[in-house]
């Protein structure tokens, strides 16, 4: 069923094959180390390392998850990450280095990862405006963990309830007890929203995420969640840009040879591209012009504002670093690093090995 | 007799191309066995022998059957001694 996703993506990075910091920019390094590994086609160290993580990654998800399962009270949502891996052909070839769980206490669900010996990573301070609770290490494990009240959602409309997705949820694919996944209609449609707030269209990998899940559930049952959760405009241009994609002989859609041109050539989107997505093109998807107006000023606003804890010179420094990035060629980066360098707090990689290749 | 060994019960495993990645939950490590040290792995995880694992390296790598067997004996050890292995009483 999901066969032309995955033979789009061969075409995709078979014609950026030797771009490493594109595709990893666009999350299909690990697709493309597999294909090169498949056709026989030599793989640098960088990529198989990678690979080896991602499978560390895959492992240890359904442990940590168990694990949290055990700590916590109350419906646990699972979200994105190993959840959508287990639509890939192999789930250990969609990057992901957190677990993000949608739960109707975050804050409990917090102080009781904290008690357990889970660590923040980072300063806390930079999430007191964010959609989630600062991130958790979990304890001697390679994963991060998200704790979520409520989905990321363009900020012109509302994110469905808690309840309403758990009365539709399903068990994980995970396998693991205990831990809920939303319905895929569902889930398909939050991934969107979580693309569009970040972005919108910022990687290729969201766009292959969402179509794979869509094709589990009928364009009827899509259409009528994504106008019930007031999302029509940015369900149509998201899976229009999925299938412009990854589709064989689709023509681009109109944003993917306008303002998200980074998608199909699979390079990093330039600062000033990715700025025009955020404030003003995104915004724009509003179902009324009077609330796409609202968010554009919103969306500017919030990022000049000064930050928690962020004194004026550093205020200053950064807007203007801001300002200045947003009308440069130069790459934007952010989303580089998909994949974190967290190699060290699993353990060494110990090649035990035999033979001659060893 | 040749001996025989099964996983611990704390490792998973998954392939990785032609190699073999081990977690060790337990202890939170892991490992990457290489192409040759994954079919005496998935020899030994099949309820094979240290022997049959021997020849299976001989006839797919086709490396001495002397050197196999040594390289076969130190591949288990690090096994053992990394507590990814543990041998089945007889």
């Amino acid at each position: 069923m999901s066969d032309w996703i995955w033979a789009g993506v061969d075409r995709l990075v078979a014609n950026r094959g030797g771009d490493a910091a594109g595709l990893r920019a666009h999350g299909l390094h690990l697709l493309a180390a597999h294909r090169a590994h498949r056709l026989g086609l030599g793989i640098d160290e960088e990529p198989l390392r990678a690979r080896r993580l991602a499978a560390v990654r895959t492992l240890a998800a359904p442990p940590l998850l168990s694990r949290i399962r055990a700590l916590v009270d109350g419906p646990i949502l699972l979200l994105k990450g190993p959840e959508v891996a287990a639509r890939y052909p192999d789930p250990a070839l969609r990057p992901f280095q957190d677990l993000d769980l949608l739960v109707p206490d975050p804050g409990a669900v917090q102080r009781r990862l904290l008690e357990a010996g889970f660590a923040p990573v980072g300063c806390t301070a930079d999430f007191a405006r964010h959609h989630h609770e600062a991130p958790l290490r979990a304890p001697d494990g390679p994963l991060v963990v998200e704790v979520h009240g409520a989905p990321a959602w363009p900020d012109w409309g509302h994110p469905p309830r808690f309840g309403d997705l758990l009365a539709a949820a399903a068990a994980s694919e995970t396998g693991v007890e205990g831990i809920l996944a939303p319905a895929a209609a569902h889930h398909a449609l939050l991934l969107a929203a979580h693309s569009w707030v970040h972005g919108p269209l910022p990687r290729a990998l969201d766009l292959v995420d969402v179509a794979a899940l869509a094709e589990e559930c009928s364009p009827g049952t899509l259409d009528a969640v994504a106008r019930l959760w007031g999302l029509e405009r940015v369900w149509a241009t998201t899976i229009g840009a999925a299938v412009s994609l990854l589709a064989d002989h689709a023509p681009l859609s109109w944003p993917l040879l306008l303002w998200a041109r980074h998608l199909p050539a699979l390079r990093e989107p330039l600062q000033i591209e990715s700025r025009s997505a955020r404030w003003l093109w995104g915004p724009c998807w509003a179902p009324t012009p009077g609330r796409a107006v609202a968010s554009v000023a919103r969306t500017v606003g919030r990022d000049l504002r000064p930050h928690p804890g962020e004194g004026g010179s550093a205020k200053i420094e950064r807007v203007g670093r801001t300002l200045r990035g947003a009308f440069s060629g130069r790459p934007d980066n952010r989303t580089s690093t998909a994949v974190g360098p967290v190699l060290a707090t699993v353990g060494p990689v110990t090649a035990v090995g035999s033979g001659e290749d060893a | 007799m040749s001996p025989t060994y099964r996983p611990s019960a704390s490792v998973s495993v998954r392939p990785v191309d032609n190699e073999l990645v081990l977690l060790d939950g337990t202890r939170s490590r892991y490992f990457v066995l290489t192409p040759s040290a994954t079919v005496v792995w998935e020899t030994i995880a099949a309820a094979g022998t240290v022997a049959d694992a021997t020849t299976r390296l001989v006839q797919e790598f086709a490396v001495d059957p002397h050197v196999a067997e040594q390289d076969v004996a130190q591949l288990v050890d690090d096994l053992i001694r990394a507590n990814l292995v543990e041998p089945v009483a007889r």
